[in-house]
This record gives structure tokens, C-alpha cells and sequence, in this order.
């Protein structure tokens, strides 16, 4: 009654309610996020000071030595290199790839279900089981990849695709687009679902072709879409592992060395310092490139 | 009379029950006490080692081997894995699977592995292990491990082609190079070479080197020689890159792994493989249309001063916390030769001293088991386990550039001594 006329519950003198129960839903999720992310994160972050063999019960505090090694060190910067060309090859060929998957499956009128199956369908396997694949059709005497290039007349590229140091990052690349730009396809088929149909068929009866449909319609209107797509590839590419180890382990010669198994050989080592300040620039460095990406999409959407 | 016999029946009954109770309580206590010896790998594969422990729990009342399998993973994971363990007296009792040089100095250092020099004299194990394989479980004039078994690495190689080639097993290297110049004129790989994905990138490389330079490459190993100054390694890595850029070896061997340039050997379109005696299983469980033969790979230079390659497979170490009697004991029944031949009737594994090698044996088992028990005088030392694990891995990288034309065999011996060099500074 007094508080229709006005008064707060402040005034009135009732104490408001603290409710915990949203709280208490969130609590196993923070926890999770807490115990298995932010706190290895840290614990990752502190042991970059420290030499440690990751058993023993002491450790040393080394300041930024580690630091300072890795940071001097060639190899780092030449698998950093690497990760770069990556990053580079990847927001651009498994996401346009993915593009005009989605868009070739959202056009055509049969078999559609049949071709996001079949073409999705790498995206679903580990990366394992995919570097397992490509390490076979590779193979320089039992792969499938030199003796068909050789029937359909393109001998002169038969390769040494894991072996020659020129051309062993590119190959693993190809593993990676393989198994990514199903996933980009799903996502920017998701996207296209969202444009209303009345724009494209307004298109179309003003006669607008494929590429103008393209570039003035899909694309623009896929451009959130776009930046998660080119953001998930940031990361990926940022830490590839498990492809790049198993075709060539970063060889021959580092030659296909990233920082994840830069950092992995450190562990194997029990470097936990050297491995740990390897792990934090290379943290540092994605999330400058994935923030920067996105403030500056977002500058381009609201400057727009 | 026969009621108050029936009376005086019951009390005595129950005396004699409360009697039995007593001493079946007694009874543990009156019994020999049974130590526990805690083992972490016996030095053969995780399934081997639960049957030997079976068997000796099973024929010992007094001692208990408790069997934790704990060594799982990488080599090196596992050596620091025992070294923590050990320091913090943690560990197990008995420890095999050990390897000599820096993987033995490291446990020795933490204080905890006990000098066996006098067990050797008592046990008369000095009199069996021979002074080449005593000289590697040895620092500083103590002996601290026992060489446990041998791994003798040389060629395997399809007999069936050397014989419709007409070639036989070469003995020197000379003999080798114009053995395997036939194999090409043949159109077959002689060398089998499978350098992607790392180890036996290293390994082979290290087994010319060695076979070329003998103990100096050890000098080289244990930084106690620069890797340029060891003009010997050089010819050895000369003889290796030969086996490349001669066609003597497999085409693209950086682009295949260890298991796929294997499959090479076993269709028939290579005829030789260096390699160990781990590598005897795989071959007679692959069933090949063709019989395996085996001779040592000749010396790259016949006068360096060993004769063998290959080395203690692995070796035992007792700690100094645990309780020796029933820790020798174990060791000692390890030890046995009865044992020893078991081991190589099973797994082929092969023991580090002479045995009189059962001839009922697959062929192979004894081939390579007559010439090693003929030779246990002669084996060398396995080099890369004198190599830490960070300059190894380098080296894996290192050498698959040499290999790929990247590096010349003089650019490899810069690159290792940065390397080795970097990372003694730094520990």
C-alpha cells in the first residue's frame, strides 16, 4: 500500500531479498569453466616463470628468462612463421569454399540433403582419423593423390607431398581445408536460411546473375555470419596440432612446424617454462588477431 | 555311565573349537612374514612382465612382487617419471627398463640407486655380464645397474633376393656398397628408409656415425667433444647420405613413416631393413612369402673400435630404500638363465650374456640369438641414450634435413653443436 504511494522498499524499510538461485544455476557451469579453463589458463600463465619438470615438488622462479629464450630462439619464430601462412591460407580458402558450398546447396532444388550430408561429413571425423586419410593418399607409393594426377594428365605436380620441405605445410593445409570448410559450409548455410527469400526472388525477377546475387545480396547479408566463420578459423589455425603432427610431425626440418608442437616437443621434454611462455605469446597473439578482427568488423558494420 | 560321558563330551568340544580358533588366529603371525617388492617394469612388454610376475609370486612364499605398471608413454616422460619418484623415495624397489647413459647417470645422481658392485662379487654376476657391458652399467668405477637384455641392431634382409640375385651377406662395408649397387641395377630398394615422424631419423644416422667414429661419437654424445671437431662422424654421415643419393635407399624417405617403409620390406620392393630385435616379432607375425635373414651392418671404417652395433636393451636397478635381501633376490631370479631363455622363447627378447640358445626356436629367434650370444663380448652402446631428449628430438629434425638436401653432412654437425650446446647451457 505505502509503496503504491511512492515509497521504496528502501524507504519503507524493507531490506530487498538477495535471490541466490540464479546463482546457484550458473555455480556447476562457472565451476567447470573455472576448474578446467581459467584455472589451467593461469596456472599455464604462472609456470612461464618458473623452470619446473612438471614432477618435481619445487620449482625455481626464473623471472622472464623463459621468456627471453623463446623469444631468441629461431625455431619459435619460424613456427610461429608457419602459423601465420596458416592463418593466412585458412580464413580464406576453407571459408570461400564453404561459401559457395552452402550457397551451390541453399540454389539447388534436388539432392540437397544428400550433398550437406556428404559434404559436411569430413567436418565430422576427428582430426586423427583425417591425418590417418591423408597420410595415405599421399603416400608416395601406395597414395591415391601422384597416380591420379598422373590419369588425368597433370604428371609434371606428381609431389613428394610430405617429404619436400617446400611444399610439406601446404599439403598439411589441404588436410586442414578438407576437414574444415564443411563446417564454414553448415554455418553459412544456417546464415542463408535467414535471408528472407522475397530479396533473393526480388533479385532474381529484376534479373540480377549468380555473381551479383553473390557479392550484393548474400554476402552483405552474411556478414555476422562471416566474422564468426573468419574468427573460428583465427583459432584453429592459430593452434593446429593434430593434423600437422601426425602427416609431419613439423618436418622435414621444421619445415611444417607450428607453435602448438613447437610447445608439445618442449612438454615432451619437460621444458614446462620454455613450453608455458610459448603457449602464453601464442595466446596473446590470437587474441590480438581474433579482437582485432572483430572491433575492427564491427567498425566496419556501424561506419557502414 | 554313558549319559555322564555324553555330559563331559560337550565342554571338551567346546574347548576344542575355542583351541582351533586360537590358533588359526595364531596362525598368520606364526607364518613367514612376506616382504612386498614393489617392481615398475621388468624390462619386456606390460603383458610379459604380469606373467614373470605371476610366475614368482607363485613360487615365493616370502617375498611378494607387487607389479605397478606406471610406465606408460614416452621414454623420456618415463625416465623423469622414475627420477621424481625415486628422489622423493617413491618409487618402485626394482626398477627395469632402464637405459644406460644419461638416463642411468640421472637416477644415479638422485641418491637413491644402490651400488651393486658387491652384490655382483657375491651373486657371481661379475663372472657372467661381460667388461664391455659392465663398463656401460658402471660410473665412476661402481656398478650400479645389470645389464638385463641386448639389442643387437643390424640388417634384416630377404633372403629369397639375395639368393635369386646371387648375393650373399656382406662383411665389410665395401662389400655392402656393391651389394646394394646390384640391388638397384635389380630395380629394387636396397636400404629401407622411413624418416618421417621423427625417431629413426636420428637412430640411423647415429649408427653410421657411431659405426664410424666408435667411442669418440660417444665424446661427442656427452659433450665432451664439439660435434665439428669429429671428423670420423662425418665420414659416417657421408656413408649415410650415400644411401640416399646413390638410390641405394627407398625414394622419398622423408615422406614415409617408420611403419609404412616396413610394408616396403615386407612387399619385396626393398630388400634390407636396419633395425632391432623388436623388429623380430613384427616381421614373423607379418608372414612375408619370402625368409628373413640377419647379418651385423659392417663398420663404415673397420678400424674403429667396436664391432657391433646395437647395446644393453635394458638393465635393472635396485633402490636404496628398498629391502635388499628380497630386492636381490628378485634381481637374482631375473637373472636367471633359465629365465633368460624363456624371455627369447616368448618375446625374442635376448638376454645380456651368453646362454646356450635353444634350437627349437623359430629360425630367426635363433639366428639372431646365436650370433649376439656369440658376439655379447662385442656389442657397442646404444648412442642416443646418451643424447638428452630435447637435443634427440632436435636431431630427428636435424638429420631429416640433411636427408632432404636442406643441410650438408658438415652443416648437420653445426647444427647439432648449437643445439646441444644451447641446451647444456641452459640446464
Amino acid at each position: 500500500m505505502t509503496l503504491l504511494s511512492g515509497q521504496t522498499a528502501r524507504t519503507a524499510g524493507i531490506r530487498p531479498r538477495l535471490d541466490l538461485m540464479p546463482y546457484l544455476f550458473i555455480l556447476p557451469a562457472v565451476a567447470i569453466y573455472v576448474v578446467f579453463n581459467l584455472g589451467p589458463v593461469l596456472a599455464s600463465f604462472v609456470f612461464s616463470f618458473f623452470k619446473w619438470d612438471l614432477l618435481s615438488p619445487t620449482a625455481e622462479f626464473t623471472g622472464l628468462s623463459h621468456y627471453t629464450f623463446i623469444l631468441n630462439d629461431d625455431r619459435f619464430w619460424n613456427a610461429l612463421g608457419h602459423n601465420f601462412i596458416f592463418l593466412g591460407l585458412a580464413v580464406v580458402i576453407p571459408v570461400w569454399i564453404g561459401l559457395l558450398l552452402a550457397v551451390f546447396i541453399y540454389e539447388i532444388r534436388r539432392g540437397r540433403v544428400f550433398f550437406r550430408a556428404a559434404l559436411f561429413l569430413p567436418a565430422i571425423f576427428s582430426g586423427v582419423v583425417i591425418a590417418y586419410v591423408w597420410k595415405w593418399i599421399y603416400h608416395p607409393f601406395a597414395g591415391v593423390l601422384n597416380p591420379a594426377l598422373e590419369l588425368v594428365g597433370l604428371g609434371a605436380f606428381t609431389q613428394s607431398w610430405l617429404g619436400d620441405h617446400k611444399i610439406a605445410l601446404y599439403s598439411t593445409f589441404i588436410a586442414y581445408a578438407w576437414a574444415t570448410f564443411g563446417y564454414s559450409m553448415v554455418i553459412f548455410l544456417a546464415g542463408l536460411q535467414d535471408i528472407p527469400t522475397d530479396i533473393i526472388d526480388a533479385a532474381r525477377v529484376d534479373g540480377a546473375n549468380f555473381r551479383q546475387k553473390l557479392f550484393r545480396i548474400i554476402i552483405p547479408s552474411l556478414y555476422d555470419v562471416f566474422t564468426f566463420v573468419v574468427t573460428l578459423r583465427i583459432f584453429t589455425a592459430m593452434g593446429i596440432f593434430g593434423v600437422i603432427f601426425i602427416l609431419t610431425g613439423g618436418g622435414p626440418f621444421y619445415s611444417s612446424d607450428v607453435i602448438d608442437i613447437y610447445v608439445f616437443r618442449m612438454i615432451g621434454n619437460f621444458e614446462m617454462g620454455w613450453a608455458t611462455a610459448a603457449a602464453t605469446v601464442n595466446a596473446v597473439i590470437v587474441v590480438c588477431i581474433s579482437t582485432g578482427f572483430i572491433k575492427w568488423r564491427e567498425w566496419r558494420s556501424w561506419s557502414s | 555311565m554313558n549319559r555322564s560321558r555324553s555330559r563331559l563330551r560337550k565342554p571338551f568340544l567346546v574347548i576344542l573349537t575355542l583351541l582351533a580358533i586360537g590358533l588359526f588366529s595364531l596362525a598368520p603371525s606364526l607364518a613367514q612374514e612376506t616382504t612386498e617388492i614393489l617392481v615398475w617394469g621388468m624390462g619386456y612388454d606390460d603383458d610379459y612382465d604380469e606373467i614373470l610376475v605371476n610366475r614368482f609370486n607363485d613360487a615365493h612364499d616370502d617375498i611378494n612382487i607387487v607389479y605397478e605398471n606406471v610406465l606408460t608413454g614416452e621414454l623420456s616422460e618415463n625416465s623423469q617419471k622414475v627420477r621424481v619418484a625415486m628422489e622423493n623415495e617413491a618409487g618402485p624397489d626394482v626398477l627395469g627398463g632402464v637405459d644406460t647413459g644419461a638416463n642411468l647417470q640421472a637416477l644415479v645422481a638422485t641418491g637413491q640407486v644402490r651400488d651393486l658392485t658387491e652384490f655382483y662379487r657375491s651373486s657371481g654376476l661379475i663372472e657372467r655380464i661381460p667388461d664391455n657391458l659392465l663398463a656401460q652399467v658402471s660410473i665412476k668405477g661402481r656398478i650400479y645397474a645389470i645389464p638385463q637384455n641386448m639389442e643387437s641392431v643390424g640388417i634384416f634382409y630377404n633372403k629369397d633376393a639375395f639368393a635369386e640375385l646371387g648375393l650373399e651377406p656382406p662383411t665389410t662395408f665395401e662389400e655392402y656398397q656393391a651389394v646394394l649397387e646390384a640391388v638397384k641395377d635389380a630395380g629394387l630398394y636396397g636400404y629401407t628408409m622411413g624418416l618421417a615422424g621423427g625417431w629413426p631419423s636420428a637412430l640411423m644416422a647415429s649408427m653410421f656415425m657411431y659405426s664410424s667414429a666408435g667411442s669418440e661419437y660417444i665424446d661427442v654424445l656427452s659433450g665432451t667433444q664439439p660435434w665439428p671437431d669429429c671428423e670420423a662422424c662425418l665420414a659416417g654421415l657421408q656413408a649415410f647420405q650415400d644411401m640416399v643419393n646413390m638410390g641405394y635407399a627407398n625414394p622419398d624417405p622423408l615422406g614415409i613413416d617408420y611403419n609404412q617403409s616396413l610394408d616396403l620390406f615386407y612387399q619385396g620392393l626393398s630388400i634390407m631393413v636396419l633395425n632391432g630385435p623388436w623388429f623380430i616379432n613384427d616381421a614373423i607375425s607379418s608372414d612375408p612369402d619370402f625368409e628373413i635373414g640377419f647379418f651385423y651392418l659392417p663398420p663404415v671404417n673397420p678400424a674403429t673400435d667396436i664391432k657391433t652395433l646395437g647395446g644393453i636393451g635394458s638393465s635393472l636397478i635396485v633402490a636404496e630404500y628398498a629391502p635388499v635381501d628380497a630386492a636381490f633376490k628378485v634381481v637374482e631370479w631375473m637373472m636367471t638363465e633359465e629365465l633368460a631363455v624363456q624371455a627369447l622363447r616368448d618375446i625374442a627378447v635376448l638376454p645380456a650374456f651368453s646362454i646356450e640358445v635353444p634350437e627349437d626356436i623359430p629360425p630367426l629367434y635363433y639366428q639372431i640369438a646365436s650370433e649376439t650370444a656369440a658376439n655379447v663380448d662385442k656389442i657397442g652402446f646404444w648412442p642416443v641414450t646418451y643424447l638428452p631428449p630435447k637435443v634427440f628430438g632436435d636431431m630427428n629434425q636435424i638429420v631429416q634435413g640433411m636427408i632432404g638436401g636442406m643441410l650438408s653432412p658438415e652443416d648437420l654437425l653445426n647444427e647439432m653443436q648449437a643445439t646441444h650446446s644451447d641446451y647444456l647451457a641452459e640446464n
